[in-house]
């Protein structure tokens, strides 16, 4: 790791005096819950890093989910529906159906456990993807 | 399992979603910049966050928690036919007890938002990437007209390091904001080559 020194020493800025960082605390998502609907507790037999879904990841219907989808209920059924166009991110399945996105994380991990859904996530080292950010930068300067 | 796409070399294998995130005081324009570059309108979601009884809302009560349902804007841009670029705005709420870590990991950087005439407002938000090391640029909305303070100026108020860019942006133009997205993302590489090359003596 070569970081910046300078990013690492703590500058104190006018009008905020304060006993330690506002960084949040940092939480493990084993005991978070998301609006005591239920517990996230979408890692089970996965590791932790790559079972993680985030706001961002993108999901789409299998042909397994397009089959089954008569069969399942709720926000099952919607959310599988909605990936069946295309893929679509768990925050915007989120906006789509107006479930708050702790719950997509949940029923979405559930889905692609069965195979129902496929999903697409940038790797966990996309910030050291040189390649991938060459091209995104190309692709900005496109717009 | 993997949720991870890997080989994420070839495009058949289907998209890969990036992130970064527009942080910044109420009504400095956040969700004014994402629209300006996203493909489709501002979207909202909901999403629980975990705020502790710390920092500048604490009312002496240390160590409460509290779970509050905010809501955040985002967009999303079609890069290229693999590459999908997602804006997010942080949350309404300026408080920054809340946890933000699930928004910003995975993240490749921050705009941190400015309004010149309030600059005190983003203090939460560049401590945060700063305790965090997330790169970030600090781009300052003139709001279409002139800002109240030269770059030098807001450099300096706000205390950022050199390596962090101080730039000026309308948060209404799509060239504007693309170009403040290009600087963060020169920051992004910077990075990347430092940190995946071979070290070279300073």
């Amino acid at each position: 790791m070569t970081l910046d020194p300078d990013a690492t020493v703590p500058l104190v800025r006018p009008f905020i005096a304060r006993e330690r960082p506002l960084a949040p605390v940092t939480s493990d998502h084993s005991h978070g819950t998301d609006n005591g609907v239920r517990a996230y507790a979408i890692t089970g037999g996965r590791s932790h890093a790559s079972g993680h879904l985030e706001f961002e990841t993108m999901l789409r219907a299998t042909g397994t989910g397009s089959d089954a989808v008569q069969a399942l209920k709720f926000e099952r059924a919607e959310i599988v529906r909605r990936c069946e166009a295309g893929a679509l991110s768990v925050a915007e399945l989120s906006a789509a159906l107006r479930i708050p996105i702790g719950v997509v994380r949940v029923v979405a991990a559930d889905l692609l456990g069965e195979g129902l859904l496929e999903a697409f996530q940038a790797s966990e080292h996309v910030a050291d993807d040189v390649l991938l950010i060459t091209r995104l930068i190309a692709g900005v300067r496109a717009l | 399992m993997s949720v991870r796409s890997e080989p994420r070399n070839h495009s058949e294998s289907g998209p890969i979603p990036v992130k970064i995130v527009v942080a910044g005081g109420f009504g400095v324009g956040k969700t004014t910049f994402v629209a300006a570059i996203s493909d489709i309108s501002p979207l909202t979601t909901e999403a629980a966050m975990t705020s502790y009884g710390e920092g500048v809302d604490n009312r002496g009560e240390v160590g409460t928690k509290t779970t509050t349902t905010v809501a955040m804007d985002f967009g999303r841009v079609a890069v290229d036919d693999t590459i999908v670029l997602y804006l997010f705005g942080t949350p309404g709420q300026e408080r920054f007890g809340f946890m933000w870590n699930d928004l910003v990991r995975g993240a490749l950087g921050a705009v941190v938002l400015v309004d010149s005439r309030r600059i005190e407002d983003s203090f939460p938000a560049l401590d945060y990437f700063e305790s965090r090391g997330v790169p970030f640029v600090v781009a300052i909305n003139r709001f279409g007209g002139q800002t109240a303070h030269t770059l030098d100026e807001v450099r300096e108020a706000l205390s950022v390091g050199d390596h962090v860019p101080v730039v000026s942006t309308d948060a209404r133009g799509r060239a504007a904001v693309r170009d403040t997205v290009l600087s963060l993302l020169d920051v992004v590489l910077l990075r990347a080559v430092a940190r995946s090359g071979p070290r070279l003596p300073d």
